[in-house]
């Protein structure tokens, strides 16, 4: 097992330690609470993650250096995702189908499978668990334009940063040498620099839908980002779990559902 | 090598035969569990083909294949179920519990009869971990489904994001007790542990749709 597995296991264990303390809160939150549903599905979604990473840890350790044939832990991070689109979609008052909306769910989330397919080669899993990222994003998108969270400049700011991540991706798969570490280098810095206003707006405004667009900006960059640099990404995801959990919290507490 | 159907048709006959005599909460949980074993065979048919297709190991087929298969044909019965019949929130719970309880008794009989029942830890492990998973999953399925239907959120999303669970969950106990040791006794424990929080949440979802 390489230093690097290790590291990620180490992670992984400190990452499941903060999801079993949330699912514990949120079983309190059904339990005391009269509303149910937003926190069933958010500790369902968060069991999903939590048995995702132990999937993860106990192929490690039981078939170490191996790569799985299928990934079941891949399926439990498409439960987490559409079950936390099953709990925000409870959350949305407006769900009209905007062309333009569903359009760049399509196409970013489309980007990014691409992406995955081009390093994994892995055409038939990445695009199945690509599909519930497109929904999720969707409701994303719908949820913050239609509660008015961030501004317009700010949703033009966000759409611009994260669409030019992706066109950056394009050089890299055909640059050597040098101007593949600059471009590189820039790539990484839009990516975290968005990742850090995700950060500071989610921290104002306490929206679970902006937290939640946080989280998904977390998991992509990972998905993106090669070491050490993905594990900076998944100290992110990390820090964005009782983000999450907080500002579901505090949607209970306004009985918007 | 057993033949697995004459097995269906041993414990599913006398099982028919009491449909004659019991009526409403009785005869849909015969019926229920009757379902179980068929959706249990049928479940094994699949794998074996897919895995024939596939050229997957045996192993490999049990740890990533079968997980899938089976909590697909589970998912399938409860919709048939909740589509065609439209049943009530409690008959909805009956009919998951009776799907798990005869999916897990029909694999059960088949794997003693295959391995022989001499070691009693064994025949336990079987009960008490395999048994007890069939059954977790499909009420987790089941509570998912209740709650989508009480709030009017029965989507797409939520029932995919609910079966994805249980095939993660099923996925975890198979490659957790595929190699004997620590993690073995981990998978063993996980399905019971599962029961009892489910147990718990039951209790409270219970309530409130009462209310």
């Amino acid at each position: 097992m390489s230093g690097l597995v290790l590291l990620e296991i180490i992670f992984t264990i400190f990452q499941s330690i903060i999801l079993f303390v949330i699912i514990s809160k949120a079983v309190r939150l059904i339990v005391e609470g009269k509303n149910v549903f937003l926190p069933f599905f958010f500790m369902l979604a968060m069991t999903s993650y939590l048995l995702s990473n132990l999937y993860w840890i106990a192929y490690d350790f039981l078939k170490p250096d191996t790569r799985m044939p299928i990934a079941c832990n891949e399926i439990g991070e498409g439960a987490m995702i559409l079950l936390l689109s099953a709990g925000l979609e409870s959350l949305l008052k407006d769900k009209k189908k905007v062309p333009g909306e569903i359009a760049f769910a399509f196409l970013f989330i489309g980007a990014n499978i691409a992406s995955w397919i081009a390093w994994s080669g892995e055409w038939l899993q990445d695009i199945l668990f690509g599909i519930p990222y497109v929904y999720f994003f969707w409701i994303l998108i719908r949820g913050i334009r239609s509660r008015g969270v961030l501004a317009r400049k700010e949703l033009w700011f966000a759409a611009v940063m994260s669409g030019s991540v992706l066109v950056l991706q394009i050089p890299l798969l055909f640059l050597e040498g040098e101007p593949l570490k600059f471009v590189t280098m820039v790539c990484l810095a839009v990516m975290f620099a968005l990742m850090v206003w995700f950060g500071v707006k989610s921290f104002r405004s306490k929206d679970f839908f902006v937290t939640s667009m946080f989280f998904l900006w977390t998991e992509l960059a990972m998905f993106l980002s090669p070491e050490p640099y993905y594990s900076l990404a998944f100290g992110a995801n990390i820090i964005v779990l009782p983000m999450m959990f907080m500002s579901m919290k505090r949607e209970l507490a306004h009985d918007l559902c | 090598m057993i033949y697995a159907e004459n097995v269906l048709i041993c414990i599913a006959v006398p099982l028919v035969i009491t449909l004659l005599f019991t009526k409403d909460g009785a005869r849909r949980m015969s019926s229920s569990f009757l379902a179980g074993m068929i959706v249990c065979i049928v479940s094994a048919y699949i794998s074996g083909f897919v895995q024939a297709v596939s050229g997957f190991s045996a192993e490999d087929t049990s740890i990533f294949l079968s997980p899938m298969i089976e909590e697909c044909m589970k998912l399938l019965s409860m919709l048939f179920c909740v589509y065609v019949f439209n049943p009530s929130d409690d008959e909805i719970q009956l009919c998951a519990v009776g799907v798990g309880a005869g999916f897990a008794t029909f694999e059960n009989c088949c794997f003693i009869l295959s391995s022989g029942a001499p070691l009693f830890t064994y025949v336990m492990v079987r009960g008490a971990a395999v048994g007890v998973m069939h059954i977790v999953t499909l009420v987790a399925l089941a509570k998912g489904m209740l709650l989508l239907k009480a709030y009017k959120a029965f989507s797409l999303a939520g029932i995919a994001g609910v079966l994805s669970l249980s095939v993660t969950v099923h996925g975890l106990y198979n490659l957790l007790v595929s190699k004997p040791g620590v993690s073995s006794y981990i998978g063993y424990v996980m399905p019971m542990l599962c029961a009892i929080v489910l147990y718990m949440i039951n209790g409270k979802t219970g309530r409130y749709r009462e209310n």
